[in-house]
């Protein structure tokens, strides 16, 4: 990974900042602690870089796209603590979204006061389930998933 | 709370009863798996190393102690529990098609989990008390995962063909994954009465291919054109049987050929390909081709077909579709416009020409069935 990091794309940061406060509003905010007022790009940018700086596993793949109906092109993903997911290009340089995984439930329903270690071996569960669905194929486990 | 230093890290907690729950499920993923790859490869328990054996026996003997822990079992019916309660508060998002498949995918492994655990010992009732009626294991945690097995199947019928269709392209590679062979499945009650909703579903896509008779009772069709298409199938399985395919194609397709009452084909009220594509359309479509390559080959035939369709959209309703050869993916650059015309009621029959070459069958083609 780059000394600097990865880096969004202007126009996919504005699209995925949109995406992440129409599609599930309130949910970056409660992560951010923000009250009364949407996300900022600039906090949603931030966001997705420390979830990349502190994230607890990592690992790379290629996800199943069910609007284009084909896999993805092999792609980096980075989850921290708060099970905020950043997914990069395969060479680490470039963002290509960043999400708060909550499973396909609401953020509320997800957000239970669940510990770290029950968080982590939720998305590690989750992360194979993907793996036996074919959602996501040509897995490597680079950190976090207890590989040798 | 305690430290998983092995399995998270140093540093990470987790709830004692959440790691329970993670070894019950985890165990019973391995285990299962285990035992389905001995039967399905017809392989001896000796084909692993003798430690797993060992541990296999360890773990089940900590899940029989940790069965009948009422307090870990209202626990763990919490944590199955909450997420639905407040999601009803909450207003639930939109489903996907990957939130429908984890939550069969997960309910499967909870239903697994319970029937292995009440089956531990055969002899449950020494276990009764008021706790834990008739010996059931951890009672309010299965009537939990039964509502939800229950509440999945109730909003799997309503979802649409084309999002079901998706799921299930990922509950097969699940199936496949784990080696979930129906006949291998975890046992069920009578009639499935615990069947996992991930089970039910996957049992319910097994092709099911009409015979030639049961063909023309499927479409949906005035009763004058379902005696005339009842006559047609008779009139080309006889032609075939007295001329064979390769001549009663010949005689079809030659310039001399004109549909009639008396002729091979049973009937000038039907359209034909190869054939006058001038024709009006017709509530039946009867398509004849032969080998791959040639004009009347099946790739050539099967783009007329379709685009009869197109024309004939308000017409027909009944295709018969005749070959001499067949692989699957024969059919797969037309699969999407054929699903498309029986989604609207259009209704095919494929029948392939056998051994003798005076045999017509049906082709296995159930278009109902997702990919």
């Amino acid at each position: 990974m780059p000394s600097n990091g990865p880096t969004w794309d202007a126009k996919n940061l504005t699209r995925h900042h949109r995406k992440r406060v129409a599609e599930d509003p309130g949910c970056f905010e409660d992560l951010l602690g923000i009250v009364g007022v949407a996300m900022t790009e600039s906090q949603y940018d931030l966001r997705s870089m420390a979830a990349v700086d502190k994230s607890w596993a990592e690992y790379e793949g290629e996800s199943w796209e069910v609007k284009t109906q084909q896999y993805a092109e092999a792609r980096a993903y980075f989850v921290d603590d708060e099970l905020v997911v950043a997914v990069t290009d395969g060479f680490r340089n470039v963002f290509v979204t960043c999400f708060h995984e909550h499973f396909g439930r609401s953020h509320v329903a997800h957000s239970r006061g669940a510990s770290v270690g029950q968080l982590r071996l939720l998305f590690r569960q989750h992360l194979t389930q993907e793996e036996q669905g074919r959602q996501i194929r040509k897995v490597r486990r680079l950190r976090g998933f207890n590989e040798k | 709370m305690v430290p998983a230093r092995r399995t998270l890290g140093d540093g990470v907690q987790v709830e004692v009863w959440y790691l329970a729950q993670h070894f019950l499920l985890s165990w019973i993923d391995w285990s299962g798996l285990l035992d389905r790859y001995v039967g399905y490869f017809g392989q001896d328990e000796e084909v692993f190393p003798r430690t797993w054996a060992t541990l296999d026996a360890n773990c089940r003997s900590l899940a029989g102690q940790l069965r009948h822990d009422r307090q870990l079992g209202s626990l763990i019916r919490d944590d199955w529990y909450i997420p639905v309660a407040v999601n009803r508060l909450a207003g639930e998002p939109e489903p996907s098609v990957q939130s429908v498949y984890h939550e069969m995918v997960t309910n499967h492994r909870r239903l697994t989990l319970l029937g292995a655990l009440q089956s531990l010992n055969g002899d449950e009732s020494k276990y009764a008390s008021v706790d834990m009626p008739d010996g059931r294991v951890w009672l309010d945690a299965s009537e939990t995962a039964q509502q939800l097995n229950t509440d999945l199947l109730k909003g799997w019928v309503v979802l649409s063909i084309h999002f079901r269709d998706s799921v299930l392209w990922h509950l097969r590679h699940y199936q496949r994954a784990t080696l979930l062979a129906s006949w291998l499945a975890p046992e069920t009650g009578k009639d499935g009465a615990n069947e996992s909703a991930l089970m039910t579903v996957l049992r319910k896509e097994q092709p099911v291919i009409p015979t030639i008779e049961q063909f023309s009772n499927q479409v949906s069709v005035e009763p004058r054109d379902r005696d005339l298409l009842r006559r047609v199938l008779e009139r080309i399985q006889t032609a075939v049987a007295d001329f064979s395919y390769a001549n009663f194609v010949e005689d079809i397709t030659s310039a001399d050929f004109f549909p009639g009452d008396a002729s091979a084909v049973g009937s000038n009220a039907i359209n034909l390909i190869p054939g006058n594509r001038d024709d009006d359309c017709r509530t039946i479509l009867l398509a004849v081709s032969r080998g791959d390559k040639r004009a009347i080959g099946f790739p050539a035939v099967m783009r007329q077909v379709r685009e009869h369709l197109i024309r004939c959209s308000d017409k027909t309703r009944a295709v018969i579709i005749l070959c001499d050869h067949w692989s699957p993916p024969m059919l797969d650059e037309h699969l999407a416009d054929l699903r498309a015309h029986y989604s609207r009621g259009v209704r095919f029959l494929f029948l392939m020409a056998g051994t003798p070459g005076r045999i017509l069958a049906p082709v296995g083609v159930d278009l109902n069935l997702s990919p």
